[in-house]
């Protein structure tokens, strides 16, 4: 079976603060701020391929359970649907 | 405020330098008379008095002095960055120049500098030059000593003025620059030279990137005139490369640039950059600077190259 994977989709970059990250978007030349504990869920995704391993990482993290979990990723990707490149 | 660069050719090889010579690649490329004669009529139409002619080094393009009198002619003031080594007839024309219409700023080697080739030339500038030459440095490492400038000054009976400039990095070239890691240590050494410098009543001006939070609060006070707009000056100065195109600064050459037009101003070519700096400064150097109370309030963030580079890092 293919594992899902997730990457930011070309010209998406971002810096860390210490209060969140601040989202760019080299080609429609915007930004945003996105805070924790939201941010900690975008640098995970943005830093692993693999979805699977995301949601064990947040799962961790934030001390939710699977579903929970999954949910609350779904829904900040569903925000960021801008920013993500998703396969699988 | 626009700079004519005249040329990227230089006769010395500065790690940090942000304008297109030392190490890195040059095309000894010269402006002509007519793009010189383009841009001073760009100046007029902006309302700029002032010709700031830098490059490379400006004083080694073959038309070096036509431009100067052409300038002149035209009533605008000369302001002249230099790294001194200026040849003997350059040299002579700028000392006969009224001490009104010519302020030169030089670029310092330091006294005990392991590479100090040019220091002898440089000493022959700041004598003849005296009061039209402002001495300065560009920080680009945290060991560097700042205190010798004084010296110079008094040695030379230049003009009581001292420039502070911080080297930036250049996006897409590997020039030395100083770390905004190592800024509080460079606060450090310029305060130990304002507490030198105010007993002989010598101003320091900072160039663009410096930022408050390099100093200890509790020293503000001391440098109350030189943080007045500190944190605050890092917009599009505009140079005027001598292939006609503009760019916003030296640091961002490679990340937009404009051709020169007929009809242009200052302020149109700066709204264009501006908008495609936007994005960048909701970030500052720091990661701090976002819950700094200071962002953009009293301090925009530094600058902005370094904050585009914070961008790129995490692009990987």
């Amino acid at each position: 079976m293919q594992t899902a994977t997730i990457q930011l989709k070309q010209g998406i970059g971002y810096a860390i603060e210490e209060n969140g990250v601040t989202i760019l978007n080299n080609r429609l030349h915007k930004s945003e701020f996105i805070s924790y504990p939201d941010a900690a869920i975008w640098l995970v995704l943005a830093r692993n391929n693999d979805l699977k391993v995301s949601q064990k990482m947040i799962s961790a993290i934030l001390n939710l359970e699977k579903n929970k979990c999954n949910n609350y990723i779904n829904s900040c990707l569903n925000n960021w649907k801008n920013y993500f490149l998703f396969n699988g | 405020m626009a700079n004519l660069s005249l040329t990227d050719k230089c006769n010395k090889q500065c790690t940090y330098c942000f304008a297109g010579s030392g190490n890195n690649n040059t095309n000894n490329a010269f402006m002509t008379i007519d793009l010189f004669q383009t841009a001073l009529n760009y100046l007029k139409r902006s309302g700029i008095k002032q010709v700031r002619l830098l490059g490379g080094e400006p004083t080694l393009h073959p038309n070096f002095v036509n431009f100067v009198d052409i300038a002149l002619e035209n009533n605008f003031e000369i302001m002249l960055f230099t790294n001194g080594l200026i040849n003997a007839k350059t040299l002579k024309y700028l000392h006969e120049l009224p001490l009104g219409k010519l302020k030169v700023l030089m670029n310092t080697i330091h006294p005990n500098e392991k590479n100090n080739s040019g220091q002898k030339q440089q000493e022959k500038t700041m004598k003849l030059l005296g009061k039209k030459l402002i001495v300065g440095v560009n920080i680009f490492n945290e060991s560097q000593d700042l205190l010798y400038l004084l010296d110079y000054i008094q040695k030379y009976q230049l003009k009581n003025e001292i420039r502070l400039g911080i080297a930036h990095p250049i996006l897409g070239k590997q020039n030395a620059y100083l770390h905004p890691k190592q800024y509080k240590t460079i606060g450090e050494k310029v305060l130990a030279l304002k507490i030198k410098v105010m007993k002989y009543n010598t101003s320091l001006t900072f160039d663009c990137g410096f930022v408050p939070c390099m100093f200890a609060p509790e020293y503000h006070n001391i440098l109350r005139n030189e943080l007045k707009n500190t944190g605050k000056c890092c917009e599009p100065i505009l140079d005027l490369m001598p292939n006609g195109k503009f760019i916003s600064c030296y640091p961002l050459s490679n990340f937009h640039s404009m051709n020169i037009k007929e009809q242009s101003t200052s302020n149109e070519i700066k709204q264009v950059f501006n908008k495609q700096l936007e994005p960048y400064k909701l970030s500052g150097i720091f990661p701090y600077c976002k819950t700094c109370s200071l962002f953009n309030n009293a301090c925009n963030g530094g600058c902005i190259s370094y904050r585009i580079q914070r961008f790129k890092i995490e692009y990987q």
